[in-house]
């Protein structure tokens, strides 16, 4: 190798490396070069809210698989068990054409022969993985009406979580989804996750009644009103527009269904405040 | 400049190009039929947008630099590196050309990709409009800065070491770039040990040239004044992989 050889691809590394620790000085001492990585911008895209939905499938089955109680109350048609009720709460997966041949290899590969329920570490095992991938879910898409609470579900219930955390997280992860939701002003349905995220918030400032005043308890009642207020302003304007018509009966009802729902825990909400603010010490007399 | 002909030839007749160009230029418009713009009318040009820029992204990194790995391996395997060196072109004039005709394919990629943005997918407002055209310029050029240099160092390291390694090399570098330095922020305690933050520091930061955030969010263009510096981030990494590229590349294979 000559000395020209050299000497060219050297000064081109020295420079290199000069502009690269300068450019990497200025840029880190900026805070630009943090940032949460997201493959592809799928995270909160219009692809990541379909890959949301597809997840809820992998979901179901990890659930399905979790279910289980006692010793003797295996289930005929899944294998699983499903403890006093029996068969009762068993939706196993269906095959669509069983006498066929693939219908045949679908039930024998799917056929749970193992009599013996899951273990407790088996079981936490499986649930950790349904948070994890309700976590992921929620990530992808964050205006999810059954992914926020599914997920919202793990963090505050001791008895399906794995890693329980504190009301304060609960609440300010409630607080983000809410924020997130309402940027929409086009779609009704995330103004609707909106409205369940703030009923989660006022539940749990019911539980802990001791850490919240009644003044924040009705500014979250207020923010209920808004988001269910928007998703109302939202859907007649899909209604008239005829964008309704792009989805599904189906999720048409399921909106319909979270609606009726938030409504109703809207109004039980009002009642505790009210009930609160008759027994509180500092009592309003807005209520 | 007859291996930058012969290798442009090449590359045209193997037409491997025409799927880029439909991944680029006609994919989107039917991958956004697959998200939820079918239901949510307002969301159908950030997902048209969002979809050309990734798939320009993608086929880069699958097409763009194994095809320079390839290139880079025959090159030294097949015996023409020694016959251009015989007849007077140097090494390092061989990599300049190869890069050059693989370039010459790839350069339209981000360019379709900020055509397609600014045309099929630009914001009603005219101000914005104005702003969003500036952002795809600002990427299309930070991009190209980007995988350029990636392109030369997967021909020089498949001219080495074979096209699998030339090719993982580039893509790893890319990817780790993009999403691994973010990942390695989150997982890594960073503040408690020194060595561990310098290489988080000195890693080469490609997400800033990823364009989907700020086109998402409608965040603008990147200031005018703070583009150079990213120029000069860019152009300094660029100048590291030329340098290296250069030496590891070779036109004859070890005897």
């Amino acid at each position: 190798m000559n000395l020209r050889t050299l000497m060219i691809p050297s000064v081109l590394a020295v420079t290199g490396v000069a502009l690269w620790s300068y450019g990497a000085g200025k840029l880190s001492a900026g805070g630009d070069f943090d940032f949460h990585p997201n493959p592809l911008g799928l995270k909160q895209s219009p692809y990541g809210q379909v890959i949301a939905m597809a997840v809820q499938g992998g979901i179901d089955s990890d659930w399905h698989g979790v279910e289980s109680a006692g010793k003797d109350n295996i289930c005929r048609s899944c294998g699983h068990n499903h403890g006093e009720e029996q068969d009762g709460g068993c939706t196993p997966a269906q095959i669509s054409d069983p006498d066929s041949l693939i219908g045949r290899l679908e039930a024998a590969v799917t056929e749970r022969t193992n009599s013996r329920p899951p273990t407790a570490g088996h079981k936490f095992y499986l649930r950790r993985q349904v948070e994890d991938r309700l976590r992921m879910a929620y990530d992808l898409d964050p205006s999810n009406y059954a992914n926020y609470n599914a997920y919202q579900l793990f963090l505050t219930e001791p008895a399906v979580g794995t890693r329980p955390v504190l009301t304060d997280k609960v609440i300010q992860l409630a607080r983000m989804t809410v924020d997130y939701c309402l940027k929409e002003d086009s779609d009704p349905r995330p103004a609707l996750t909106a409205a369940s995220a703030t009923a989660n918030t006022l539940q749990l400032m019911f539980q802990h009644q001791e850490n919240f005043t009644l003044d924040q308890m009705r500014q979250q009642m207020e923010m209920l009103d808004y988001t269910l207020s928007k998703h109302r302003v939202l859907t007649a304007r899909w209604q008239e527009s005829g964008d309704m018509g792009r989805i599904s009966e189906a999720r048409r009802l399921e909106m319909e269904d979270r609606l009726s729902f938030t409504t109703k825990v809207q109004e039980a909400a009002a009642k505790t405040i009210e009930r609160l603010a008759g027994t509180s010490s500092h009592i309003s007399s807005q209520f | 400049m007859r291996l930058f002909r012969l290798t442009t030839a090449t590359l045209f007749r193997r037409k491997s190009w025409v799927v880029c160009a439909f991944c680029v230029g006609v994919l989107p418009f039917l991958l956004v039929q697959i998200s939820s713009g079918t239901e949510n009318p307002a969301l159908l040009k950030p997902a048209l947008a969002q979809a050309t820029w990734a798939m320009t992204l993608l086929t880069s990194i699958f097409w763009g630099f194994y095809t320079a790995a390839r290139q880079g391996e025959s090159n030294a395997r097949s015996g023409l590196g020694e016959y251009f060196l015989t007849t007077g072109v140097s090494a390092g004039r061989q990599l300049f050309e190869m890069w050059l005709a693989i370039f010459t394919y790839l350069a339209p990629l981000p360019l379709i990709s900020a055509a397609i943005c600014t045309l099929a997918a630009s914001p009603a407002l005219p101000d914005e409009r104005s702003m969003w055209l500036a952002t795809n310029i600002q990427y299309a050029i930070l991009f190209l800065v980007v995988m350029a240099p990636l392109v030369a160092l997967a021909c020089a390291v498949a001219s080495r070491l074979g096209s699998i390694t030339g090719f993982m090399a580039s893509s790893a570098l890319a990817i780790y770039g993009l999403y691994g330095v973010g990942y390695l922020k989150l997982l890594g305690d960073l503040e408690g040990n020194a060595l561990a933050k310098w290489v988080w520091t000195s890693s080469p930061h490609y997400h800033f040239a990823d364009p989907t955030e700020r086109l998402r969010y409608k965040l603008g263009a990147i200031a005018w004044d703070k583009f150079p510096l990213l120029l000069a981030y860019f152009g300094g990494i660029m100048l590291v992989y030329v340098a290296l590229s250069r030496l590891v590349f070779r036109a004859r294979a070890a005897a």
